[in-house]
């Protein structure tokens, strides 16, 4: 990204919001990738005195939840958890999007309705609920939360690629790329859409944000994958002991809102840095 | 809305929170003079019907308890103690009962209570319609009554297990009056019901409460104390913990606060957790498994399993003390038949020993092989803690387990139509008589495709299922405790259910609520005997 655009990171960097957002997440990001490191075990483990208070055992220096097992080694695999469920499935809303999003702005007409009448219909269902009802129909798991994240995410981006490719569509380079006979897929592939993915690119760190959000209250709903540990998982389990342990929550629920954060001041960054009409200003 | 609530409302199913106790509880016993008047305001789940005479939810019959009587309530020691029946009478050969009715008791409406409501309550509701009662009453050939207050039960065998299924919630009358030549399950009477009990039915408004109001003409002279009893619903585990707390109700039956919230009840001088109401149910969590699966098809990996499991650190872990780990298929609550001991408890070597002896050796990655555990997402939270429990248990063995939770009805199309599982976890009411509670997950004309709660194992033992039906029919006390004691043996050598832990309900109140009487059946208690201590 940088290669094509190399002013990009500097000019993220130096974006208030956008250069905090991308810190914070460069420390989440070091924390998922070398906590395993520095924190090794199992997070299912249940070894130390239950409801442990953070501070009160240098061995678990977070704490530990009802059934003993030690807090930082739950938020450290939640982190991976969290980040990979937002990567995959807005990768998978972003192809989704961009795919039903270029095709419908580029033909128009009836494919255009047709697409279009699709997106309004998950756009009128809560996505929520809708996520809440595909987890359920299939069996709960790391794949069917990232899937039905991705399947009800990807209606933004859909309308927001159709918006660019309208706009893109009439210029002059694509009427002369036509002209030279160049085939829908081509033009696609290598005209329009590397002059529409910009605000994707930015939308899709603020989807991001709500895929990890969604797969949080899926797992706090009980529908996250029960083979693995997801700051869901741990604000679920500890919510019954709210009054006696609020850390369990706590800590777990400061964790989901500094990477949601993150992400969203990431996007707020991205999206100023990369409108060119806000670039000039 | 809580995530169980959700669950429940998208899935339309009722929650089976199973629970937890300590024996060294105190009992709720009343100090003092019972003082008349005031509403008792109780926590429940709210219940589709009140009327338990056809149906086992456990929270209809706590309700319906308070309005509808049995012949007989349970003492802590599972002994009858008589209600609507005074005294009763087997005949040598153990082929007839004799039932001597309560006189003077009449029904909510005023019409006279006699022995015509129970043999039509038993011929046309228990035996017809109760999923239980069709076993319990099965040998029963003829009701007859001699007069108004005498019922004699004439049996094709002797049934002795039939004593410990009439109380309220087994076996509960209904007005004959009333239900007679209608279709029993659609009377509008199962949801304003008219009985003979303590309290009569005033209002249920859906969603929010059912408000019972005092039966002045109750047989018990001067009872009921309370002037009415209010059930509350409050779905939401926190908020319920909250408002006991707040002094805006006073009881919760059923484990309705989650154990990791009991410790805020500790204070006995304000609160009281009263561990003995659930004896009668003799509820075990336990883990049944698919011997049709490879792995677990041989006797020595399922023994294996169960070796790897420390029911101790369960009971202390997941229900937080509240229970007692489980030894065999009979709780030690059911102390006629409960056998000490269990030869595959815990002991993680002889359970690699075993493994490696069945040709499951660990491979390179130190796992032997990878099977899964299927629970349901309407159980309790107490029920998906322990299958991560079981999941870390068995890893020490080289055991790597999947965990798959599914919803209720895909839970139990999975377990008892598809057979599509290793292991599930539930749990089950094992009732203080083996024949009742225990016989339908070991026999093998109990292997019914797509009958819940049935033998869903695909164990077949030939020889148990001989010694079940000899037990069955077995008048002779001494007799049918050593048939029994084989029982139990067998099947925890054979291993087809682990059973891990002996479940506690509790019910939690205020120091202001007393019951005099305790109860082993003291969820479907009537509460003729409670009464509210006025304020300090």
């Amino acid at each position: 990204m940088s290669t094509r655009h190399p002013g990009l990171l500097r000019r993220l960097l130096t974006h208030r919001q956008g250069g905090a957002g991308l810190l914070l997440l460069l420390a989440i990001l070091l924390l998922a990738a070398a906590g395993p490191l520095l924190w090794p075990g199992d997070p299912w483990e249940m070894a130390a005195p239950p409801m442990l208070w953070p501070g009160e055992d240098a061995a678990n220096p977070l704490g530990s939840d009802v059934m003993g097992r030690d807090l930082l080694t739950g938020l450290v695999s939640g982190a991976r958890v969290s980040l990979m469920v937002g990567l995959v499935s807005t990768l998978i809303a972003a192809v989704l999007g961009t795919l039903i999003g270029a095709v419908g702005g580029y033909h128009g007409g009836r494919i255009d309705a047709a697409l279009m009448r699709l997106t309004e219909l998950f756009q009128t269902v809560p996505t929520f609920v809708l996520a809440v009802v595909l987890v359920a129909v299939f069996r709960p798991s790391v794949a069917t939360a990232v899937l039905a994240i991705g399947i009800v995410s990807w209606p933004a981006t859909a309308r927001l690629v159709r918006a660019q490719v309208l706009s893109l569509r009439g210029r002059d380079f694509i009427l002369a790329a036509e002209t030279y006979g160049m085939g829908t897929a081509r033009l696609l592939w290598t005209q329009i859409l590397p002059n529409a993915l910009p605000p994707v690119i930015a939308i899709s760190s603020l989807t991001i944000a709500h895929a990890i959000q969604t797969e949080a209250a899926l797992a706090f709903l009980g529908l996250g994958d029960p083979n693995v540990m997801s700051w869901g998982t741990i604000i679920g389990g500890g919510r019954e002991q709210l009054v006696e342990a609020w850390y369990v929550c706590g800590l777990s629920g400061i964790a989901l809102v500094v990477t949601v954060l993150a992400f969203n001041l990431l996007g707020e960054g991205l999206n100023d840095c990369l409108n060119p009409h806000l670039r000039s200003q | 809305m809580n995530r169980r609530d959700l669950m429940l409302a998208g899935l339309g199913l009722a929650a089976l929170p199973d629970l937890a106790l300590a024996q060294g509880h105190a009992h709720a016993t009343a100090a003092g003079t019972p003082v008349r008047g005031g509403t008792a305001r109780i926590v429940v789940a709210e219940p589709p019907i009140l009327t338990s005479a056809f149906i086992t939810t456990m929270n209809i019959g706590m309700v319906s308890s308070k309005i509808l009587e049995g012949l007989v309530s349970y003492d802590l020691e599972l002994k009858p103690v008589p209600a609507l029946a005074e005294s009763w009478d087997t005949a040598e050969d153990g082929l007839s009962v004799t039932f001597n009715l309560r006189r003077n008791v009449r029904w909510h409406d005023g019409r006279p209570f006699g022995s015509a409501d129970v043999r039509f309550t038993l011929l046309e509701v228990w035996k017809k319609l109760h999923p239980f009662g069709r076993a319990v009453f099965a040998n029963v050939t003829a009701v007859e009554t001699p007069d108004d207050h005498t019922v004699t039960i004439r049996l094709s065998a002797p049934a002795p297990y039939l004593f410990n299924y009439i109380n309220t919630y087994g076996a509960q009358i209904l007005p004959r009056h009333v239900y007679e030549g209608t279709d029993v399950l659609q009377n509008p009477a199962n949801t304003a019901p008219i009985g003979t009990g303590p309290f009569r039915f005033k209002e249920w408004v859906r969603g929010s409460h059912v408000a019972l109001e005092r039966n002045a003409d109750y047989w018990q002279p001067g009872k009921p104390y309370l002037d009415g009893v209010l059930f509350r619903f409050i779905p939401d585990p926190v908020a319920r913990t909250v408002a006991l707390e707040a002094g805006e109700i006073d009881v919760t039956i059923g484990s309705l606060v989650p154990v990791t919230s009991l410790r805020r009840f500790s204070d006995a001088a304000k609160y009281t957790i009263n561990t003995d109401d659930g004896r009668f149910l003799a509820s075990i969590f336990l883990a049944q498994i698919n011997v049709r699966r490879p792995y677990v098809s041989d006797r020595r990996v399922r023994q294996a399993l169960s070796h790897a499991i420390d029911r101790a650190a369960l009971v202390r872990l997941v229900w937080q003390g509240y229970g007692k780990p489980a030894t065999g298929p009979i709780p030690s609550s059911v102390s006629q038949y409960y056998a000490r001991g269990n030869p595959q408890g815990f002991d993680p070597k002889r359970a690699e020993a075993l493994l490696d002896e069945a040709g499951f050796k660990r491979g390179a990655d130190g796992k032997r092989f990878r099977i899964n555990l299927v629970s349901g997402s309407g159980d309790s939270l107490e029920s998906n803690r322990a299958g991560e429990f079981i999941k870390q248990s068995l890893a020490r063995i080289g055991v790597e387990l999947e965990l798959i939770i599914e919803d209720s009805a895909a839970y139990l199309r999975r377990v008892y139509t598809e057979a599509d599982y290793d292991i599930m976890t539930s749990s089950l009411h094992k009732l203080p008589d083996p024949t009742l509670g225990v016989q339908r997950l070991y026999w093998t004309k109990n292997i019914v495709r797509g009958a819940p709660w049935t033998n869903g194992s695909g164990y077949s033992n030939p020889e148990l299922d001989r010694i079940m039906e000899a037990a069955a029919a077995e008048g002779d006390a001494a007799k049918r405790r050593a048939l029994v004691t084989r029982w139990q043996a067998i099947v925890q050598e054979d291993a087809p259910i682990l059973d891990l832990v002996e479940l506690t309900w509790t019910t939690v109140s205020t120091a202001r609520f007393r019951k005099d009487r305790p109860q082993g059946d003291g969820m479907f208690a009537g509460l003729e005997d409670a009464w509210l201590a006025l304020a300090r």
